[in-house]
């Protein structure tokens, strides 16, 4: 096997992922032995004109990652697919929407006029709302255009592999590295994690029947490191969201799952699922809840999109309510 | 099974449903139109089909449908009652097929579980009136029993007692002959001192480990030279006695439990052998639990001074040292509830406590007429016929009764006991003085027995959650382990034998059966995405403990008594739980295709609310015509995503409607919606949605209630 070429594409992204794929210790040598980085804004100097000019299939693999969020990332994801063998959803962006799909909590215009206008941290006295063209200073400007809600990556290409994890645990790019070293690829659409929920690698404990009395925010209690969060009161995705990560934030960091790693395979919308699993066990007896208890207890949730929708927004099955037309 | 395609039964109920404006359902589906599917050749073709492929049957309520084809896995649509009846147009009746259809496809197909009776015996668990009832009932249809009990003698607490409520009968008028008829009976085995240690197997072959004394003794004389030897004194509800003892039914006997095998006895009587325990297995095809009761430990009750003044005694004490004459009270005070209808205590009533009052306050009357006896009770709660008996006591015997719980009982230098009260009725306290006060204590369960029997306790009460018993769950799988008698809640003698005579029923309809089928379709877990040990959330979601983890890395659904709730379904947040027949696929599947834009889905229990909306098109109550309704299981069956479905999906509103609180018939699952839909509610706030989504108690008779909720939701959009 000659020299292979990889691709780091990015979409609207923290670069996060660009640090994860480097930061795999000394399996970044077999990266290199393997072959050469042919295109990746954040590490090197490329221009797309060099992506857009080298032939189909040309790329080995490609790394996707960030959202979908405007039709810049669609030209480019395109581009990568059409110039790569293999395309990979790297990430919880291109996967599930990340963080950027949080807005699609709020209709397009909101989300403007907040961004632009009324955030207390905002200084545009002018008024000036920045758009695909306009002129400033005498300038005409041009930007990419903002799509209605953020897609996934697999709304626009055909996508063959998913590593997700927001960034990917270096554990799982490893697992990547072998797969591309075998030569051999996983079925178009798997997905590089374990089958099963995190709860299966956290393993923290808990006592039977269990019960959630009290939701309390991470900050509010001292949070015990032998004990499952959800045995403290502390809304933990875990059990909605698939492992593989090797439950680094609840095991190594004493801070519970988020979901970045999004749902299991059986189950569609992660956020609606959680919902279920932590209303389920609300209240330290069913019958005696009232539902003033009920209310008290579930304002500790006030942002219930943020909570269980945190990376997952953009497959939430509400998104065609979300922003206009998609 | 080669997948043969979908087929549509189209029944035009006689003439009642017109045609179609549409009758292709896709390549994979066959329509097929009958004028009357319930005739015998229809119902042998549509089970004829059913058992080849999947089967979408269009035409009357599925509430009526189902009694022509059972537990096939059919798929009803209802087009009768809920758009013929109901006055809208037939195309919703295609958007309703469609959706059934995309169901079909996604189906998690039911097995069909059979589960053979090999054990052709029973196991009966607790040698009391019940349990012996029991036994009896059951060897008499044919079958050998096995009678375990824990004590060394049969008779349970009713064997403890002189008398029974409400005449005071003397308890030796059912227990003596119960004893005698078990004892004589070839076909009953009894083990006393035996407890069970586990039990495995499932209905139909149950396989239980015992653990018996080897302690015996042969024909006894009654000389009591053993009982003078032995050194282990017991207090024995109120009576002390030596660890080998006058059992009551002819003979010495030893209490295993208490004996520490020192071997005395043996030296002075050659017919009395000592052993240790023994372990026992023995297979059984169906069992009944009558584990009895016990009464609970006043010692909690620190303001009455039990186990504190010797003059204060529950109930059981008291009965037994009067009839031995070891007390002779002059004034006594009897304080009903103690403990019970407490917070601090026991929530519960009891039931049986304020009859056991009576029957005590009478007892002293006959054994003293001049003793003075007061009852103090918070309510006498003498149901049905006893009120005569009530009547009696105060009226004939001379009792007094006075209205308000005592606050505290002390104890006088001269050893009389005092106990203050206030009367409630005139409003002054009072101080009664007594030389014996009887604390009318309420009952607990034997809870550790329940445990290993894997059956769940009430949260509230520690008592059996009553899922094995069939008389309560028409839909009720085959149940292999039956309660009966107190044991499942106090209750009267005569009441726990009625109770045993209907399990005897339930076990012997197993046991004649060569094989017992699962009725409802059960969930089924998938172990490849189950974290088992690691979380077990599913384990205490479900009402009926029929999910468990087994051994160290499986959850396991013991399909015998999974009811079908598909609470769990939305517990699990791998999505490893899926109920056959309405598992998420399935539901998400039926709930894109039925639902078209501007929409109300209804997601209706079908305990309460489906019937309503039949009721509805029956007594042609309008309702709008863009409703469509979903039969489910149980409200706690629905999840966020379903909602999020509909809604992605076109619909205005989603209403989710079921049984009141507290009146679910899968126990907890109006709650759990009541918490998961309050949760997705503020999620849908959020989202821009307020007011989309609404759970609503409609009972089966509410059709008016139902089309009003539907009518305002219409015009709310």
């Amino acid at each position: 096997m000659g020299r292979m070429k990889f691709a780091i594409v990015n979409g609207a992204t923290c670069s996060g992922c660009d640090i994860a794929i480097l930061d795999i210790n000394e399996r970044i040598l077999e990266l290199v032995e393997l072959g050469d980085v042919v295109f990746g804004p954040t590490i090197m100097d490329t221009k797309y004109e060099e992506l857009e000019a080298m032939a189909p299939d040309e790329i080995d693999i490609a790394f996707y990652h960030g959202s979908i969020r405007n039709n810049e990332n669609v030209h480019i994801a395109k581009v990568a697919r059409e110039k790569a063998r293999v395309l990979i959803s790297f990430g919880s962006c291109p996967s599930f929407g990340g963080i950027p799909a949080l807005a699609n909590a709020v209709p397009y215009n909101e989300m403007f006029q907040v961004a632009y206008k009324d955030s207390v941290s905002t200084d545009n006295p002018e008024d000036y709302m920045p758009g695909p063209e306009s002129s400033w200073d005498g300038y005409e400007l041009t930007l990419p255009e903002l799509l209605p809600s953020v897609i996934l990556l697999e709304d626009v290409v055909d996508v063959d592999l998913y590593i997700p994890g927001c960034p990917p645990a270096p554990k799982l790019i490893g697992q990547a590295l072998d797969v591309v070293k075998s030569g051999e690829l996983p079925p178009k659409g798997f997905i590089l994690a374990s089958d099963k929920n995190l709860c299966e690698e956290c393993q923290r404990s808990y006592t039977l029947p269990r019960r959630v009395g009290e939701i309390h925010r991470p900050h509010e209690i001292q949070l015990d490191r032998e004990k499952c969060f959800l045995e403290q009161g502390v809304v933990c995705a875990g059990p909605a969201t698939r492992g593989g990560c090797g439950a680094r934030c609840t095991v190594l960091g004493n801070m519970p799952c988020r979901g970045c790693m999004g749902a299991t395979r059986e189950v569609v919308d992660q956020g609606g699922t959680m919902m279920s699993v932590m209303a389920t066990i609300l209240g330290l007896d069913d019958a005696k809840l009232t539902d003033e208890e009920r209310d008290r207890i579930l304002a500790k949730i006030p942002d219930p999109v943020g909570t269980f929708y945190r990376f997952g927004m953009a497959k939430s099955r509400l998104k065609k309510l979300q922003g206009g037309a998609a | 099974m080669i997948y043969l395609g979908i087929k549509i039964f189209f029944c035009t109920c006689d003439g009642q449903i017109g045609a179609l404006p549409t009758t292709d359902f896709g390549e994979d589906t066959e329509f097929i139109v009958r004028e009357k599917a319930c005739t015998p050749e229809g119902i042998g073709e549509v089970k004829a089909a059913a058992a080849q492929g999947p089967v979408v049957l269009a035409g009357c309520s599925p509430m009526v449908a189902e009694r022509f084809f059972g537990n096939l896995p059919i798929e009803y649509v209802n087009v009768r009652e809920q758009v013929v009846f109901a006055g809208h147009p037939l195309d919703k009746a295609v958007d309703l097929i469609r959706g059934t259809v995309a169901k079909a496809r996604a189906t998690l197909a039911p097995v069909l579980r059979e589960m053979p009776v090999a054990a052709k015996s029973a196991m009966i668990i607790g040698g009391g009136i019940a349990g012996m009832e029991a036994a009896s009932r059951i060897s008499a249809a044919g079958f050998p029993v096995t009678l375990v009990e824990k004590a060394p003698v049969l008779g349970g607490i009713v064997g403890k007692l002189d008398r029974l409520y409400p005449e005071g009968t003397p308890g030796s008028h059912t227990v003596y002959h119960y004893v005698n008829r078990v004892t004589a009976d070839p076909n009953i085995t009894v083990f006393t001192n035996a407890e069970l240690e586990s039990m495995g197997g499932q209905v139909g072959d149950y396989g239980a480990k015992l653990k018996v004394s080897s302690s015996s003794v042969g024909d006894c004389d009654a000389c009591g030279k053993c009982a003078e030897v032995c050194p282990i004194t017991v207090d024995d509800y109120g009576i002390e006695r030596k660890a080998i003892f006058y059992g009551g039914f002819g003979s010495y006997v030893v209490d295993a439990a208490a004996c520490n095998e020192c071997g005395e006895c043996m030296k002075v009587c050659e017919n009395v052998k000592i052993g240790a325990f023994e372990e026992k297995e023995i297979k059984a095809g169906a069992a009944v639990v009558a584990t009895g009761l016990k009464p609970f430990d006043a010692t909690a009750i620190k303001e009455y001074g039990y186990g504190v003044y010797p003059g204060v005694m529950n109930s059981i004490e008291f009965e037994r040292r009067v009839t031995a004459g070891l007390i002779k009270p002059d004034k006594v005070v009897i304080i009903a509830c103690a403990g019970s209808r407490d917070r601090n205590y026991l929530e519960y009533c009891s039931q049986v406590c304020c009859l056991i009052c009576l029957k005590e306050a009478k007892l002293i009357k006959d054994v003293n007429p001049d003793a003075e006896v007061w009852v103090d009770y918070i309510d006498m709660r003498c149901y049905g016929v006893f009120e005569n008996f009530y009547t009696a006591v105060r009226e004939k015997a001379g009792v007094n009764f006075m209205a308000g719980r005592p606050s505290q009982v002390l104890q006088r230098e001269d050893g009389k006991l005092v106990v203050r009260a206030e009367n409630i009725l005139l409003g002054s306290s009072v101080e009664v003085v007594a030389d014996t006060v009887v604390l009318s204590v309420g009952f607990v369960p034997e809870t550790e027995l329940l445990g290993k029997l894997g059956i769940t306790a009430n949260e509230q009460t520690g008592f059996p959650t009553y899922l094995t018993d069939s008389s309560l769950f028409a839909d009720s799988n085959p149940k292999g382990i039956v309660l009966a008698g107190a044991g499942a809640y106090p209750k009267a003698a005569v009441e726990a034998a009625r109770e045993a005579r209907s399990a005897a029923n339930s076990v012997v309809n197993v046991l004649m059966a060569d094989s017992v089928q699962v009725e409802n379709a059960v969930t089924q877990i998938n172990a490849d995405i189950c974290a088992s040990l690691n979380c077990q959330l599913c384990v205490s979601a479900c009402p009926y403990g029929a999910i468990s983890l087994n051994g160290e890395d499986k959850i396991v659904v013991a399909e015998e008594r999974c009811m079908g709730c598909g609470i769990c379904n939305g517990t699990c947040g791998a999505g490893a739980n899926q109920l056959e027949g309405q598992s998420e696929r399935e539901l998400l599947a039926a709930i894109t295709e039925t639902v078209r834009e501007g929409d109300v889905l209804a997601l209706l229990c079908r305990w309460s609310a489906y019937p309503a909306a039949d009721l509805a098109g029956w007594s042609k109550t309008a309702y709008p015509a863009n409703t469509k309704i979903m039969r489910i299981p149980c409200t706690g069956r629905v999840t966020g995503g379903m909602v999020e479905q509909a809604l992605a999906s076109g619909a205005k509103g989603v209403l989710v409607a079921g049984c009141y609180p507290d009146a679910c018939h899968f126990c907890v699952g109006n709650f759990k919606a009541k918490n998961r839909l309050g949760l997705v509610g503020k999620y849908l706030d959020q989202m821009g949605l307020p007011g989309a989504l609404r759970l609503e108690w409609v009972g089966t008779k509410e059709s008016g209630k139902l089309t009003e909720i539907l009518n305002e939701m219409a015009g709310r959009m």
